[in-house]
C-alpha cells in the first residue's frame, strides 16, 4: 500500500494534474455558492469535460468540484441565509446569525478551516480504513436504515427552537411532502393531480431554493419597510486570524469528523444528515448550548467539519463496493466507469496508481479550497453592502434560472413557488424550516426502507416491530432514537421552566 | 385589537390540513399508502396535542400579534409571488433574457429604489452573467419561449 501512495504522489507532481485538481476547486466553489447549482449537477455536467482527459487528471477535477462544492455552499448559507447545496442546510442556524451579528468573515473562516480538516480526516479514513468499515455498512439492511431516518427525526425534534410539536410537524410535512410522486414498489401515484412535473417528486433542490431563498427575500423587503436594516459593516478581518480558534475545538472537530466519515459510508444519508447529527451532538456536549442559534462557533464549525468529512466516508463504499453513497458519488461512479475503471478489489490493485492518485488528489483539492474559498468569500461578503432591491431581485432571478437549470422545465419554478408559499408560512408562525428540509433529505429512504422491510415480513406489522427489536444494529439505532427524544423533551421543559 | 395566539391558529390549521389530506390519503390503496397515513395521523396528533397544551396551559396571552406587522408580511409576500409568477410567464411569452432583464429592473422599481442607471446597469449586467454561466459554460438548455426565441 505504501508503494501505490508514493506512487500517487509522483503522478500528483505533475503540472497538468495539479492545474486540474485547482480548475475542479475554483469551479466547486462558484457551482455549490450559487444557489440552485448542486455538487451533482456541477459533476455531472463536468463529466463529459473530463471525457478527454487521462484518468488520474479527470477523476482529480471531478473530486475537486465534489469537495469544493460541498464545502462553499456555506457561504451563502451564510451570507444569504440560503444554502448554495443541501449539505449546508445545518450551517444556516449559526451561519447566517453570525453574519447578521457583522461578523461574514468569522463564519466563513470557521467554515473554510473547519470543512477542510474534515474533509482530510475524511481522505485519511478513505485510504486506511475502507475496507473493513464498509464491510460494515453491508450489515444495514431496511429495518436498519429505517431507523436511521427515524433517528434524523429525533435529531429535529431536539433541534426545534420553539415548541417541539412545532419542529415534530415541520418534520412531518417535510417527509409528507416527499411522498408526492409514485410509491416506491408500487409505482402507485399519490398527491400529484395528475401533473407530470411532480410523477417524480419533488427535487430537493427546488424545494431548498422555495424553502429558503422566497421567504427571505420577504422578510428582507418587511425588515426593509420596517426599518430594520441588518447590520452592513465592512467586515475586513483577516480570515486567518480566526484559525486558533479553529484548533481550540479539537474534541468537537475530532467528533464531527468521526460523524461525517460515519454517515458518508451508510449509503443514502448525506452530508445534511451528517452536519444536522454533528450540530445536535455538538449542541449537546457543549457548555453554552444556549448560543447555538444565534451564531455559536461551535455550531458553524460542527456542521461544516461533519459535512466535508462526509465526502470522503461517501467515497468508500463506492470504491470499495460500487455503492455510491449520495446522487454526487452516483454521478461519480459514472464517470470512473466512463474513464473504464470498476470499482472494487481491481481499483485498488491493476488499476492502483489511478485510485491511489485520485485519493491524494482529494487531500491537494481539500488544501486547496482553503485559499480560493477565502479569497472568493472576501469578495462574497461585500453582497452584505448591497441595497435591499437590488439584492433581493438578484436572489429571485437566481432561484428562478437556478429551479429552471434542474430538470430544465419552468414548470418547476411553480412547484418552488409552492414550497416557498409553505416555507413562508412557517416562518409567520415562528416554526423551524431547517425540519422541514431534514423530513424532504429523509423522506424517499424512510418510506423506501418501510416498505421493504414491510414486504419481508408479508406486511404483518407485529413482525416489523419484532425485527426492529431483535436485530442488533436497528435495537441500538432505535434506543438512541427514544434517547435522543427523551433528552429532546427534557431539554424543553428545562427551557420553558427558565422562561417561566 | 386582533388578539390571538400564534401557536394556536398554527395547531388549527395542522388539525385542518390533516384532516383534509387523511380524506384524501385513505381514498388510496393500503399497500401505497403506509407512510403518508402514519404522517397524517402523526400531524393531527401533534396539532391536537399543541392546540390542547395552550388551551390547557395558564399563561397570559402576550401583547397582542401586532396585526399591523402581518398586513406587511402578506403584502410583501403578495408581492413577490405575483412578481415571480409574472416574471415566469414572460419568459414563456417573450425570450429569457428580455423577460430577465425587464423582471430586474421592474422589481426592483417595485421594491422602493430609484436610483435608475444602478438599476440599468444590474438588470443588464446580471441578465448578462446569468446567461452566462447558465447557458454557456454549464450548457444548460435555454427555456422555450413564443416570441424571439
Amino acid at each position: 500500500m505504501i508503494d501505490n501512495i508514493l506512487l500517487g504522489f509522483v503522478t500528483l507532481m505533475d503540472v497538468g494534474m495539479l492545474s486540474a485538481i485547482a480548475a475542479g476547486v475554483i469551479g466547486g466553489v462558484l457551482i455549490g455558492m450559487l444557489p440552485g447549482l448542486s455538487s451533482t449537477m456541477g459533476v455531472a455536467l463536468l463529466i463529459p469535460i473530463t471525457f478527454s482527459m487521462p484518468a488520474q487528471m479527470g477523476l482529480g477535477m471531478l473530486g475537486g468540484i465534489y469537495l469544493a462544492s460541498t464545502y462553499s455552499g456555506s457561504i451563502s448559507a451564510i451570507l444569504l441565509n440560503i444554502p448554495g447545496t443541501s449539505a449546508a442546510v445545518a450551517t444556516l442556524l449559526d451561519g447566517h446569525p453570525m453574519s447578521q451579528k457583522g461578523q461574514s468573515t468569522r463564519a466563513i473562516a470557521l467554515a473554510t478551516f473547519g470543512s477542510c480538516i474534515g474533509g482530510m480526516i475524511s481522505v485519511i479514513a478513505l485510504l486506511f480504513i475502507a475496507p473493513p468499515l464498509a464491510e460494515f455498512s453491508l450489515r444495514f439492511g431496511s429495518p436498519e436504515f429505517f431507523l436511521l431516518a427515524l433517528c434524523g427525526i429525533t435529531v429535529i425534534a431536539s433541534l426545534s427552537a420553539g415548541a417541539m410539536e412545532k419542529g415534530l410537524i415541520a418534520g412531518a410535512l417535510g417527509l409528507l411532502l416527499s411522498t408526492i410522486g409514485n410509491h416506491p414498489l408500487t409505482g402507485f401515484m399519490r398527491f400529484t393531480a395528475d401533473i407530470p412535473s411532480l410523477y417524480d417528486g419533488i427535487p430537493l433542490v427546488v424545494a431548498l431554493i422555495g424553502l429558503y431563498s422566497i421567504p427571505e427575500v420577504i422578510d428582507m423587503i418587511v425588515r426593509d419597510k420596517a426599518g430594520q436594516v441588518p447590520i452592513r459593516q465592512r467586515d475586513n478581518a483577516n480570515p486567518f486570524s480566526f484559525l486558533p480558534e479553529v484548533f481550540r475545538q479539537k474534541v468537537n472537530i475530532l467528533r464531527s469528523s468521526l460523524i461525517g466519515v460515519i454517515v458518508g459510508i451508510i449509503p443514502g444519508v448525506g452530508c445534511s444528515v451528517g452536519g444536522f447529527i454533528s450540530y445536535d451532538a455538538a449542541k449537546r456536549a457543549s457548555k453554552t448550548p444556549e448560543k447555538f442559534g444565534h451564531g455559536s462557533a461551535e455550531g458553524v464549525i460542527a456542521c461544516e467539519t461533519a459535512n466535508n468529512a462526509v465526502t470522503g466516508g461517501t467515497l468508500i463504499p463506492l470504491m470499495t463496493l460500487g455503492i455510491p453513497g449520495n446522487p454526487v458519488t452516483a454521478v461519480l461512479l459514472g464517470g470512473l466507469m466512463i474513464h473504464g475503471l470498476t470499482p472494487g478489489a481491481e481499483l485498488f490493485t491493476i488499476n492502483a496508481d489511478i485510485s491511489y492518485s485520485f485519493i491524494l488528489s482529494l487531500f491537494v483539492a481539500n488544501l486547496l479550497f482553503v485559499p480560493i474559498g477565502l479569497f472568493v468569500a472576501k469578495y462574497c461578503v461585500k453582497v452584505t453592502l448591497i441595497p435591499m432591491p437590488v439584492l433581493a431581485a438578484t436572489i429571485v432571478a437566481l432561484a428562478v434560472i437556478g429551479t429552471f437549470s434542474i430538470r430544465g422545465a419552468l414548470e418547476d419554478v411553480a412547484i418552488m413557488l409552492f414550497i416557498g408559499a409553505i416555507g413562508f408560512i412557517l416562518q409567520l408562525f415562528g416554526v423551524p424550516r431547517a425540519p422541514m428540509v431534514l423530513g424532504l433529505v429523509l423522506g424517499t429512504l424512510a418510506e423506501g426502507e418501510l416498505a421493504r422491510s414491510l414486504a419481508i415480513v408479508h406486511g404483518d406489522w407485529s413482525a416489523f416491530g419484532i425485527q426492529l427489536v431483535t436485530r442488533p444494529i436497528s435495537l441500538v439505532i432505535l434506543i438512541f432514537c427514544i434517547f435522543a427524544l427523551i433528552q429532546g423533551v427534557m431539554q424543553h421543559r428545562k427551557k420553558s421552566k427558565l422562561l417561566e | 385589537m386582533l388578539r390571538f395566539s400564534k401557536d394556536k391558529v398554527f395547531a388549527t390549521v395542522c388539525i385542518v390540513i390533516a384532516a383534509v389530506l387523511a380524506v384524501i390519503v385513505f381514498s388510496y390503496p393500503l399497500e401505497s399508502s403506509y407512510f403518508p397515513r402514519i404522517l397524517v395521523v402523526f400531524i393531527g396528533a401533534m396539532g391536537s396535542l399543541l392546540l390542547a397544551r395552550h388551551s390547557l396551559q395558564k399563561t397570559v396571552v402576550k401583547a397582542a400579534e401586532n396585526f399591523n406587522q402581518y398586513k406587511v408580511q402578506l403584502n410583501s409576500a403578495t408581492l413577490v409571488f405575483s412578481s415571480i409568477a409574472a416574471y415566469t410567464l414572460s419568459i414563456y411569452l417573450v425570450n429569457y433574457e428580455i423577460a430577465t432583464a425587464l423582471f430586474l429592473f421592474f422589481f426592483m422599481l417595485a421594491l422602493g429604489y430609484r436610483k435608475i442607471a444602478v438599476m440599468v446597469a444590474t438588470s443588464l449586467s446580471l441578465t448578462f452573467s446569468l446567461y452566462l454561466i447558465f447557458f454557456e459554460i454549464l450548457a444548460v438548455a435555454r427555456p422555450d419561449s413564443l416570441f424571439f426565441t
